[in-house]
């Protein structure tokens, strides 16, 4: 080793020594080259800034995540060969191996978002794949090949699809399916944004644009889908929405609705049961910013961040914004906790997209990732760039947040986008994929989870097959409890690994492990040793209540 | 004396005696007068000078000068055309009529007049000074030419190049008025003005490092007045730099304790960093010092609300409602206090409130920046010599003062100039206050008439 080298290892191992974990950029060697194609026009227009995303999914059930990557192509979409998206299957040794021939994947839309979950319970994952001007369902075969069955079941989404989220809010088993819309770019062409006096054009605000409404989608449990988006009350609902997840937070056993709209007051729909949902943005507090100001914006979470068992909502912000984070404090009520935590204002000079909750040391504390890149090319602002940075987060516990920029993955810059997490390697921490726009693929291999783990796979049986919207909540044979959420889309365009990781810290079991499924029906397993995967299939009969 | 500068004024009326021939004794007195700001005396006694004398150009040219400060504007331009008329070999002369053709909204006319007095006077500093501004109020494309020229004419005097940079920033040349400044500033290093001048225009480019740095520069030059250190704490801020802006504010409010912008800005930077018990006296005195203004109201009820004193903090919110009832702010912070009172009923209230406000806010500004972005278009597409399809996107648009001026710009373009000042009264109409819409229609007669 050289001096130079010597000297060089030793800052490193100062500057990481304090890390929760290292991420490092591992997608060349992994076989991951993809390039996203964004179509950059000299018209600037807004779709080829939105960038794209990405699905983590064992579509082969070997129990390894495979990845599904969206390419967006040229615009306007010329449905070629090159804007297909790619399968990347996990070859079990940390490499992957692109099989979108053999999966017969033929979509070449201009991609936006994927969401993988098993919408026809036949034990095989399945995507939706957004886009602009055109969305597809590819059902999986299982036989490692897909089919485009968008006309049949009835699911073509808005003119522009952005993400989109699983969930069965009806009760009858299966998986819904909410796609939200952007807006109405119809005006595009008769708008100028940029320099007047060079005639350079920069891409527009969202403000200009009509909003537009999303489509909830009731799935009838037969592979056909119903737009029931009237009957549900959503229709007049109409938003800029980049941002989607269902997530229970009032713990009625429905899961509920949250819309990141750009520009605009964000959607909280609380699920009534009956097939309709109620508009809480406003008096739950978390439609707008901390002084009631509408903000832009992109990704979002949910996930138990303070420990209290509840779902707490986060939200990836445009810059000069912070990100947001609402703690749920019960009844439908939440408390913009963005500033006092720590949580938004490491985040103010990014324009933020992707937002992940995972726990990257294992201690039992959700921590968030944060992907960004601004939108203009000639960012106006000085000191900001193009390509911005990742960020990461580090919960201190009951919430409170400081960054923590470790390994060389927060050295680089990208025009983030899409995120996702996903224990690819089965090693018990959460790593991520990254979608940057115009930009290669980031797969972000955690390499300093520390604390011991237990992972949880669902199997439902009177629920979907995924135990999609399922609560889980761990006990500790010290009596300390965490509880997580099963999602199928969260963060930005994307969806992740639907398997759960409990960060169990020193503790070496979760002695207690109690099910919410989406059935209704509460399950109690014991005694899951650390340091594997369980699966668990949801029993039958019901249980009686803890 | 509109479009007339001071400094015009005074270098005439200094040298207008060796210009202008005519009786001495009374035109010195009266001169005198002038200089005095006497001007109604003045005009008394030249009034019956040129009653006497009624081809005494000298006599013309002073009761106009006597005249434009008394806003008799148009006996001003009478009488500056007859000095004009009876000595039309003097600068002098032709210089004072443009005076009194500015100060009668002819801008083109005036520009008329200094151009004649700066070629009979050999391009003199006088003319040339109201010839510069003269260009630029009506963005003739000459404007920075005479600038420099200008400069060379007074070399020591840093408020032209700032004028210049300034005229260049105004019409979106952005680049230009930064190397101009650039260039004043290695001339006049000591000049605190022109860094305070530099720092704005910064601001306003988001360039907010530099727009410190420029600041912090005219701060150590010894501009440390309220607005300039408000500025630099913001653009500190803005800048990432949280902790130079606590320590500027921190600095100001000691300099200017009786600052409420300062106090209020220092109070607000505490309250969002937590410090309430920091922020509590200062929003409180911002709060007192302007009893009206209800974003100080607002915030002094956040920060008392932080700080636990919740009854205080209605209070203060219900007044800042009370003072400004379409603030969203106000309504949704009170709206969220009842919340965590658990005044349903109430809060729920204030948040719909909050809501439609928000709302009707949202659509307007969307509206606005639908037209603001139709409207850049329809720029683009003239910039670019595409007068016709121009056109057709200006009058596609919502009629705006803005709109109307592109209409009339294409109008123009297309050799149409009396429909272009129709465009223009338009404008005016919706706009009478637009000083630039009124220049340009002033200028867009003058042209129609001379077309015809």
């Amino acid at each position: 080793m050289s001096l130079l080298a010597a000297l060089l290892a030793a800052a490193l191992a100062r500057g990481t020594a304090d890390c929760a974990a290292i991420f490092t950029d591992v997608a060349p060697q992994a076989g991951l080259r993809f390039l996203h194609d964004r179509g950059r026009t000299t018209a600037q227009r807004m779709a080829e800034t939105i960038g794209s995303g990405v699905a983590w999914l064992d579509y082969d059930n070997d129990g390894w995540m495979d990845l599904f990557v969206v390419q967006s192509g040229p615009l306007p979409p010329a449905r070629t060969r090159a804007s297909r998206n790619r399968l990347y299957h996990n070859n079990r040794d940390g490499t992957f191996t692109d099989v979108t021939e053999k999966a017969r994947l033929e979509d070449t839309g201009y991609g936006m978002g994927a969401i993988a979950a098993d919408y026809d319970n036949d034990g095989f994952v399945d995507v939706y794949v957004t886009g602009y001007g055109h969305s597809a369902l590819l059902h999986n075969n299982g036989d490692g090949t897909f089919g485009d069955v968008t006309a049949a079941a009835g699911v073509s989404g808005p003119p522009w699809a952005t993400s989109a989220a699983w969930a069965d809010f009806d009760g009858d088993g299966y998986l819904d399916l909410f796609v939200g819309q952007y807006f109405d770019d119809r005006k595009e062409k008769d708008v100028f944004c940029g320099n007047t006096a060079t005639g350079e054009r920069d891409y527009c605000p969202p403000l200009p644009f009509d909003p537009a409404p999303s489509i909830l989608y009731r799935n009838k449990g037969n592979g056909t889908f119903t737009d029931v988006t009237r009957s549900a009350g959503l229709a007049d609902k109409l938003g800029k929405a980049l941002g989607v997840v269902f997530v229970d937070v009032d713990l009625d056993g429905r899961p509920d609705l949250y819309v990141a709209n750009d520009e605009m007051m964000n959607f909280l729909f609380r699920n009534l049961g009956n097939g309709r949902f109620e508009d809480i943005s406003i008096s739950s507090g978390t439609g707008f910013g901390l002084e009631g100001e509408p903000q832009g914006s992109m990704g979002v979470d949910a996930g138990d961040v303070d420990g209290d068992g509840l779902p707490d909502i986060v939200v990836a912000n445009y810059e000069t914004e912070t990100n947001e984070y609402y703690r749920n404090l019960g009844s439908g009520v939440f408390d913009d906790l963005s500033k006092a935590s720590g949580f938004g204002p490491p985040t103010l000079p990014y324009v933020k997209f992707g937002l992940n909750l995972l726990d990257v040391e294992n201690d039992g504390d959700l921590d968030a990732l944060v992907t960004n890149g601004h939108i203009s090319e000639r960012p106006r602002v000085q000191g900001t760039t193009y390509p911005e940075p990742l960020q990461l987060l580090v919960n201190g516990g009951g919430g409170r947040f400081r960054e923590q920029p470790c390994g060389p993955a927060f050295d680089a810059r990208y025009v983030g986008r899409g995120s996702a997490v996903a224990d690819y390697d089965n090693d018990g921490d959460p790593d991520v994929a990254v979608s940057n726009s115009g930009g290669p693929l980031q797969l972000l291999r955690n390499d300093g989870g520390k604390g011991r783990w237990a992972g949880v796979q669902l199997v439902g049986k009177k629920s979907n097959r995924q135990g999609i919207g399922a609560r889980l909540v761990a006990e500790t044979p010290s009596g300390r409890k965490r509880t997580r959420f099963v999602f199928a889309g969260n963060s930005y365009l994307s969806s992740s690994d639907p398997r759960v990781i409990f960060g169990l810290g020193e503790e070496d079991a979760i002695a207690r492990l109690t099910i919410f499924w989406p059935s209704g029906i509460v399950q109690t397993v014991t005694a899951l040793p650390a340091g594997k995967y369980h699966r668990i299939e949801e029993t039958e009969t019901p249980a009686p209540k803890p | 004396m509109r479009g007339v500068s001071a400094l015009c004024l005074s270098v005439l009326v200094a040298s207008s005696a060796s210009l202008l021939a005519g009786s001495p004794d009374d035109l010195t007195r009266a001169e005198s007068l002038l200089e005095r700001k006497d001007y109604a005396a003045a005009e008394s006694l030249l009034r019956e000078v040129v009653r006497t004398d009624p081809r005494n150009a000298r006599a013309h040219g002073n009761l106009a000068l006597a005249l434009l400060p008394q806003h008799k504007v148009g006996e001003a331009v009478t009488e500056a055309r007859l000095a004009a008329a009876f000595e039309p070999a003097s600068a002098q002369a032709h210089f004072i009529f443009g005076m009194a053709l500015a100060a009668d909204r002819k801008p083109l006319d005036a520009i008329r007049e200094y151009e004649r007095a700066v070629e009979l006077s050999n391009g003199a500093v006088g003319p040339v000074s109201a010839l510069a501004p003269a260009y630029a109020a009506v963005e003739d494309p000459r404007t920075a030419a005479t600038y420099e020229k200008l400069a060379v004419l007074r070399p020591a005097d840093p408020s032209v190049p700032a004028h210049l940079a300034e005229y260049l920033w105004r019409t979106e040349k952005v680049e230009d008025g930064n190397a101009v400044m650039e260039r004043a500033l290695v001339t006049f290093p000591e000049n605190a003005d022109l860094r305070v001048r530099w720092g704005r225009s910064l601001a306003q480019q988001d360039r907010y490092a530099d727009a410190a740095e420029a600041l912090e520069g005219a701060r150590r030059l010894g501009a440390d007045d309220a607005e300039t250190l408000a500025l630099l704490a913001d653009v500190d801020e803005r800048a990432g730099r949280v902790e130079d802006a606590r320590a500027t504010l921190a600095a100001a409010v000691a300099r200017h304790p009786q600052d409420p912008v300062l106090a209020h800005a220092l109070g607000r930077l505490r309250l969002a960093e937590g410090k309430t018990e920091d922020a509590l006296p200062q929003l409180e005195k911002a709060a007192l010092a302007r009893p009206k203004a209800a974003d100080y109201q607002l915030d002094y009820g956040r920060c008392l609300e932080a700080s636990g004193r919740v009854e205080d903090a209605e209070a203060a919110y219900r007044k800042a409602i009370a003072l400004s009832t379409n603030l969203p702010a106000a309504h949704f912070a009170l709206g969220r206090l009842l919340q965590r009172e658990g005044r349903k009923d109430e809060a729920e209230r204030e948040l719909e409130t909050h809501h439609a406000l928000y709302e009707r806010a949202r659509r307007q500004v969307s509206a606005a920046d639908v037209r603001d972005a139709e409207t850049a278009l329809a720029w683009t597409l003239l910039r670019e010599g595409k007068a016709e399809k121009a056109l057709e996107r200006f009058r596609a648009i919502h009629e705006t003062p803005e709109s109307l001026r592109g209409e009339a710009a294409a109008l123009q373009r297309l050799g149409r100039p009396a429909d272009a000042v129709r465009a223009l009264e338009r404008a005016h109409e919706l706009a009478p206050d637009d000083a630039r819409i009124a220049l340009l229609l002033a200028a867009g007669r003058s042209r129609a008439t001379e077309s015809r």
